[in-house]
């Protein structure tokens, strides 16, 4: 209430009180579909008053998209802006650098808060000295391994956060440096098995300690930042799991580094971007921790996100084959070039590759780490390689009203390997087994659009993806006789698969986008299959049955998207929605398909 | 009072107070590419602007800023100015000066990494613009692209500018 009551003031005044300023905004979604249910509204109202302002979002969600049914306030904050000073008080969300300590990030579309309760304030004092500092603290809410319901965070990770920093130019052709130290008191989440395997849900007090440095220099029309991290991490109360029993850990003091580097600038007409990315905020491996689901205790906070260094897609099939990155362990680049207007042509081309700094041996049951000391990523299977190839090609014809795209993405990346090294007893033969899941996926994107005099238009997204999940073993006998080589008697499963994913839209030129879209594999990773049988048709399916169309492994719906009175958007959908990884700004999450039902979005802006 | 009550009264509230003020542009300021902040009604001085938020994850962001740049142009002699603001993260930063170069674009472009401009004037989805008066009045705003929308911009630019003659 008292919330409510603060709110209440801070609306009330301004307005009785000369030019205020409002910004509303309103999401209204309601989705209704076989075994899914989501309603909920969000709203975001923002109150400007002189140097003042309120920022707050309501929510009322049962069930919303993500997380558990909710009435009230999920932020508010107010913010005071002046020449010398900034500050904001509540639901906070800064970022430093290039977040290597802090980052806190809200992508409501993927159910994803990072966000803290605190004050963050920003000092510009003379000499263009900049001082900044934050205290808070927060819970960030994740689906543990435990949860069957991806939609649904069923466990946290709680954080208290106290940091301060400076940023100053100590001589401006050099220029600007940025030094920070944060303190966080972490309690994380960790699950056990125990006791004939039940599963023990337990907390780490994990104290870190991040250090951050940055330097930024623009010069001759090129941008350079270079940040590097230093953490410390110190468990509190550290548990060992058996399966019998729970006592301490081995494990209670690590350190990590992270550093990150771009370079940006124009070479004639060329874009040319580079970056560079070293994280290793925790490399110990597996056996110290005796965690059953991988949890590191004392793995990266979860308020820290580094750049992600490669090109996230936006396209459908693309996105949905994507390097997941582990920000404990990666190291890589990525280079982008951006070429504007040859023959017409504006072309973008990027290449992206990372992988570990180690890999771990079994080798008659100890743990070796295999580590690559090299600065560049490392492309043995052992060491968990990603790469990834896209070239994009736009050009407009017949004055500006037809465009056309293609792109092409070659995506690979070793999703896990296992090694395990045996010796016989008598040590005349040693028997290495390691295996591979490799992803591999060509994709050829088209988007072709024609716009009428009249301003209607017809667009068409036409997407073909070629995969192929491999399953690489390696048995390799060494008799460890000098004139007899080792022997593989290894196999290689290969597993292809097709998708294809088209939109055929049209636009009438007073605000109505009706959309078709049809989405087809021809095999899951997990080998289900979907849509085969005809009691379980949508109306839409029972038609195209109907009409001889074989349903298996295909998704349908309709789309018709409408302005109304100019401050509302208005979306219906009908049909089924095939699921999957779906990403942002580097935040992946799986998101549950959706068959057989509608989903309204109505969306307002005042 | 139960909290969905609670919850109206204060939405209520807030539509009843919106209802009797008038929608202008708050008092904010602009991050240039090379950090440099400007407050957002100095280029209000000069005549009518239109606030343009983009990434570069979006295809229709990136269709729409051909026929932005071509308004810029078209229009610089009126006065008329776009302020194109870039809420891709850090993490994306050095390839928006890539490309932003690289397409050699006639508009101003600034930054918001955090995405807090973009929350404070009521962004949700992208391509997201808001047309604004020189008196810092919000005439209009758009969210989305769509092939044949920029027709419905050239016309709101023209009003614009037809209302600040």
């Amino acid at each position: 209430m008292k919330r409510t009551i603060f709110f209440l003031c801070f609306l009330v005044i301004p307005t009785v009180q000369a030019q205020p300023s409002f910004t509303i905004n309103n999401l209204f979604k309601y989705a209704e579909g076989e075994d899914y249910l989501h309603r909920e509204d969000v709203l975001d109202l923002n109150v400007f008053y002189k140097d003042w302002s309120l920022h707050t979002q309501f929510e009322a969600g049962n069930p919303p998209e993500f997380g558990k049914t909710t009435y009230g306030a999920h932020t508010l904050r107010l913010e005071y802006m002046s020449a010398h000073l900034s500050a904001e008080v509540g639901d906070i969300y800064p970022l430093w650098n290039h977040g290597l300590s802090l980052n806190l990030r809200y992508e409501r579309e993927l159910g994803y808060d990072s966000g803290i309760r605190g004050i963050y304030a920003t000092g510009y004092l003379p000499k263009d000295i900049i001082v900044f500092g934050v205290v808070g603290q927060g819970t960030f809410r994740f689906s543990s391994p435990l949860n069957n319901d991806i939609r649904t965070h069923d466990w946290g990770e709680s954080n208290r956060v106290a940091g301060s920093g400076v940023r100053f130019q100590p001589w401006q052709p050099l220029g600007e440096i940025s030094l920070s130290g944060l303190f966080i008191q972490s309690q994380r989440p960790y699950f056990a098995l125990y006791e004939n395997f039940q599963i023990a849900t337990l907390y780490h007090d994990v104290d870190f300690q991040v250090y951050e440095a940055g330097w930024q220099l623009s010069a001759a029309g090129w941008e350079l930042f270079l940040n590097h991290a230093y953490q410390i991490a110190d468990m509190k109360n550290p548990w060992y799991v058996s399966t019998q029993y729970v006592q301490p850990d081995t494990v209670d003091h690590s350190t990590g580094r992270a550093t990150y580097v771009s370079l940006s600038g124009l070479v004639g007409n060329l874009g040319l971007s580079m970056e560079y990315k070293n994280y290793a905020y925790d490399l110990r491996p597996p056996s110290v921790y005796t965690s059953t689901f991988g949890e590191e205790p004392m793995r990266m906070p979860d308020i820290s996100r580094p750049p992600i260094v490669y090109r996230e897609s936006s396209a459908t099939l693309s996105s949905r084959q994507t390097h997941l990155i582990n920000y404990n362990d990666e190291l890589g680049y990525q280079i982008e070039l951006n070429y504007y207007d040859i023959f017409g042509i504006n072309t973008v081309f990027n290449y992206a590759q990372s992988s570990r700094h180690r890999f771990y041996q079994v080798q008659d049951g100890y743990f070796t780490i295999v580590e690559s000391r090299t600065m560049l990523p490392a492309s043995d299977d052992a060491y968990a390689p990603y790469q990834q190839a896209h070239l994009q090609l736009e050009r407009y014809f017949l004055d500006n009203t037809l465009y056309l795209e293609q792109a092409f993405n070659k995506f690979s990346a070793v999703n896990e390997y296992s090694s395990t090294r045996t010796l016989t007893s008598d040590q005349s033969v040693q028997q290495t087994l390691n295996i591979a899941n490799i992803t591999r996926a060509f994709t050829w994107l088209t988007k072709l659009d024609y716009t009428f005099g009249n301003g209607n238009s017809v667009a068409l997204y036409h997407e073909n993806q070629w995969l192929d999940w491999i399953n690489n073993i390696d048995r390799i006998i060494d008799t460890l006789a000098v004139h007899n080589p080792p022997v593989n008697l290894g196999t290689k499963l290969v597993r292809p698969a097709y998708n294809r994913f088209v939109a055929l839209s049209f636009r009438y030129h007073k605000g109505i986008t009706v959309s078709a879209i049809y989405d087809y594999a021809s095999r899951t990773e997990k080998g289900d299959v979907f849509n085969t049988n005809p009691d379980d048709d949508n109306f839409l399916e029972s038609g195209l049955r109907d009409l001889g169309v074989n349903l298996r492994n295909k998704w349908f719906g309709i789309e018709i998207t409408a302005d109304v009175f100019k401050n509302n958007q208005v979306t219906f959908f009908y049909g089924s929605e095939q699921g999957g990884l779906r990403c942002a700004n580097g935040v992946c999450r799986q998101v549950a398909p959706f068959e057989d039902g509608f989903k309204l979005t109505i969306q307002s802006f005042y | 009072m139960h909290k969905p009550a609670k919850l109206l009264l204060v939405l209520g509230i807030v539509f009843l107070a919106y209802s009797v003020t008038a929608q202008s542009l708050p008092k904010l300021k602009l991050t240039s590419l090379d950090n440099r902040q400007t407050p957002i009604y100095s280029y209000l001085e000069q005549g009518p602007v239109l606030i343009n938020f983009w990434s570069l994850s979006c295809a229709p962001c990136k269709r729409e800023m051909k026929y932005l740049d071509e308004f810029a142009q078209t229009y610089a002699d009126s006065g008329f100015q776009v302020l194109s603001i870039n809420i891709d993260t850090p993490r994306s930063m050095s390839k928006v000066r890539s490309y932003v170069r690289a397409s050699g674009y006639h508009f101003s472009v600034f930054k918001d990494p955090r995405n807090e401009l973009f929350r404070k004037l009521g962004g949700r989805v992208m391509p997201y613009s808001i047309f604004v008066l020189p008196d810092g009045t919000i005439k209009e705003k758009h969210v989305g692209y769509a092939p044949g929308d920029e027709k419905k911009y050239r016309t709101a630019i023209k009003e614009m500018l037809g209302m600040a003659k």
